[in-house]
């Protein structure tokens, strides 16, 4: 049985921090910070958010679409059982994907994108065509592709930089940032992880100073903070944009949100969760992300079951899915490829061992 | 019972196929193999020539355009150990390429791709703009990347679309081919591995369409007992002239090496030899066909003058961007193949702990 700090449990921890993200944020996705303050009032007060918890409660508990796109991913990496790349991805879209999937349960861009793959053009050029450069689509779904990489955030990096390639051009910031939160994620599943040392990871493996500079500005002017309520006012103070397609949705305000709430939660999962929602704006994006990384951290205890239970029934209950996957079913078969995928590098070491 | 050659100096026989294969049929490179065998029966010797009509009479034993093309992936792939991607090679190309390679010791069109490596294009589009789709011109490179990932087709496979796009573009029938000089070195490396188990690797791992290819001239040629015989097989299936780059299509090199590979059962110094005096492109025959021969059985065929002869060349010439001998170059990947196996082991050491 996987022990309570196994890498099986911390792989269901990060599956269940995302899941449990992604139906919290919907209940307030697209609001400003003043309008989730307005109505579920003070976190400092009370931080296991229980009004937002118990409003949450009310409704179905859906998934959002950065769900769909990770479990397209993830479909591919079980499929292979190993690393992927992304005509992996491309042909999983275009076995599994129709329209219908795509416009009940994904963004109306990737209609196009699906159509471009059924017209067989390669799959690492597909992301020249999407239209908006910089938004969070694969930097807030990648976290499929740090599991496969777990405890080796190097090919982490190469892998977002190329699965990527299907939503966002080649060099791109939307890929510079989906490489912060893939090494975050295959950084944080190492047992001697800690947050400190998930971070310095992801600055060391950074190549873009203007995500470095980014990342670094906005943990610094929130390194004094004391409550969500501090976090937030410099969130605010950096983060407002409006009128533009996807405002709220790009990946240097939700990527740098999710890292600044995981350093001053030190890695809990459940205020991770509680936070990233109450910050409102992408807020699925923001708290799926921020609970994941947390999850893979693993340094604390998980989510309550009845979260992750009414998580999943929201996700059983979605009837345009491509697929149904529970916290439990994602993890276990994301695991089981991870295992596949280690045993295939030992199978491959014994085969040169005695020759090199 | 017959010694297992060592993973090193399988490396080193790649290398020396290769470069050897690459200087020597550079001199020829472009004849009809029956100017060549007028001149001088069966060549299998260093000879000075001239490329580009530049005036640079090179040196018995230079290596051409090909081989500047992969040792500055073997110095991306020494600096990292590691496997690499077009990023990782594009940096070398900027920092390692003298000025006046191109036209001097390379091809003139790998000056424009310089040109535009130096601007903020990503490496992996530079592909977009070559002007000469389905060349040889990196599946005729391609073997560090191959040497690298030895024993591991599927990585050599992933990694060969991926730094491929610095020539050609992606996913384009150029890097198809090269997967399968990529895939026969790869698996050549591998213990045990014979000319059939490498034959197999590329019918079970390569483009289905290149496999019909090389399956078609393979019946054609099955009959052929020594390579003029296969020569003259070849020519019902590849002539003519006229367009550029003619000779030099990956297609029609990658599946002559194929068969080559066969006819010499994998014998490094026969490889060259038949490669040489095949005619066309006889630089880039030789160099695929000696880089998987000389994968699979070492460089123990080729003489140590003919070697000692390629490392003089290198040290005075005036053009390359790299002057390591040929041990050195192969030690260099082989160095790198060792630490990144080792990382691995300790990968998967501490992933079965946690």
């Amino acid at each position: 049985m996987a022990g309570e700090n196994s890498l099986k449990e911390r792989v269901y921890r990060c599956v269940s921090g995302f899941w449990v993200g992604s139906s919290m944020g919907a209940l307030i996705k697209g609001w400003s910070p003043d309008k989730v303050f307005q109505k579920y009032g003070s976190l400092s007060e009370n931080t296991s958010g229980k009004a937002i918890v118990d409003a949450w409660q009310q409704v179905p508990g859906k998934v959002t679409d950065v769900v769909e796109r990770t479990k397209l991913i993830g479909q591919a990496i079980i499929e292979k059982q190993d690393r992927i790349r992304a005509e992996d991805l491309g042909s999983v879209w275009y076995r599994i994907l129709n329209q219908e999937n795509v416009k009940r349960t994904l963004q109306p861009y990737e209609g196009l994108l699906l159509e471009m793959i059924r017209a067989e053009i390669p799959a690492v050029e597909i992301g020249r065509y999407c239209d908006y450069s910089g938004l969070n689509n694969f930097a807030c779904a990648c976290f499929p592709i740090g599991l496969i990489n777990a405890c080796d955030p190097e090919h982490a990096k190469e892998d977002a930089e190329n699965v990527g390639r299907l939503y966002q051009t080649a060099g791109s910031s939307g890929l510079k940032w989906a490489v912060v939160a893939a090494v975050a994620i295959a950084s944080a599943l190492d047992p001697r992880a800690t947050v400190d040392n998930v971070l310095e990871n992801i600055f060391r493996l950074n190549d873009s100073d203007s995500v470095q500079r980014e990342i670094s500005k906005v943990l610094e002017a929130t390194s004094q903070c004391k409550s969500f309520e501090e976090i937030q006012n410099v969130f605010n103070s950096f983060y407002q944009a409006e009128g533009i397609p996807y405002a709220m949705s790009f990946c240097k305000e939700t990527v740098t949100k999710a890292l600044s709430i995981f350093k001053f939660v030190g890695g809990d999962i459940q205020k991770a969760v509680i936070f990233g929602t109450a910050t409102g704006r992408d807020a699925d994006s923001t708290a799926s992300l921020a609970a994941s990384i947390s999850g893979a951290l693993g340094g604390s205890s998980g989510l309550p079951l009845e979260w992750i239970r009414w998580a999943d029934k929201g996700e059983s209950e979605d009837p345009y899915t491509f697929k149904h996957f529970s916290v439990n079913s994602f993890s276990e078969e994301l695991y089981g490829a991870m295992d596949k995928r280690i045993h295939k590098l030992q199978a491959y070491i014994s085969m040169l061992n005695g020759m090199a | 019972m017959k010694e297992e050659i060592s993973l090193r100096e399988k490396f080193y026989g790649c290398i020396i196929g290769d470069y050897i294969g690459s200087a020597m049929g550079a001199a020829v490179e472009n004849w009809p193999y029956e100017k060549i065998e007028e001149q001088f029966g069966t060549l299998f010797s260093l000879l000075s020539y001239e490329h580009y009509y530049n005036g640079w009479v090179r040196e018995p034993g230079t290596t051409e355009d090909g081989v500047e093309r992969q040792k500055l992936m073997v110095t991306a792939i020494m600096e990292k150990n590691d496997r690499v991607t077009a990023e990782d090679v594009r940096k070398i190309w900027i920092r390692d390429i003298k000025p006046g390679a191109a036209g001097g010791i390379s091809e003139p069109f790998e000056g424009i791709l310089l040109r535009m490596a130096k601007s903020n294009i990503p490496a992996n589009h530079l592909g977009f703009y070559c002007d000469y789709s389905g060349l040889v011109s990196f599946s005729r490179s391609c073997q560090p990347i191959a040497l690298i990932n030895a024993g591991d087709v599927e990585n050599t496979i992933r990694d060969i679309f991926e730094v491929g796009q610095l020539y050609q573009l992606t996913n384009s029938r150029g890097l198809k081919w090269a997967t399968v000089t990529g895939t026969a070195i790869a698996s050549a490396t591998r213990p045990s591995a014979t000319v059939d188990s490498v034959i197999g690797a590329v019918y079970n791992y390569c483009d289905q369409e290149a496999v019909k290819e090389i399956d078609h001239v393979m019946k054609k040629t099955v009959a052929c007992k020594d390579f003029r015989e296969l020569r003259a097989a070849f020519d019902h299936l590849y002539s003519g002239d006229g367009s550029p780059y003619r000779f030099s299509y990956a297609n029609e090199i990658v599946t002559k090496a194929i068969c080559i590979f066969r006819l010499v059962k994998g014998n490094l110094r026969d490889a060259i030899t038949a490669s040489v005096n095949m005619g066309r492109d006889t630089d880039c025959t030789a160099a695929v066909t000696g880089g998987i021969a000389g994968a699979l059985t070492g460089a123990g065929s080729v003489p140590p003058e003919i070697i000692a002869q390629v490392d003089y060349a290198t040290s005075i010439n005036p053009y390359t961007n790299v002057k390591r001998t040929l041990r050195e170059e192969a030690d260099g990947l082989y160095n790198a193949f060792t630490t990144r196996l080792q990382r691995y082991k300790d990968y998967a050491s501490s992933m079965l702990d946690v």
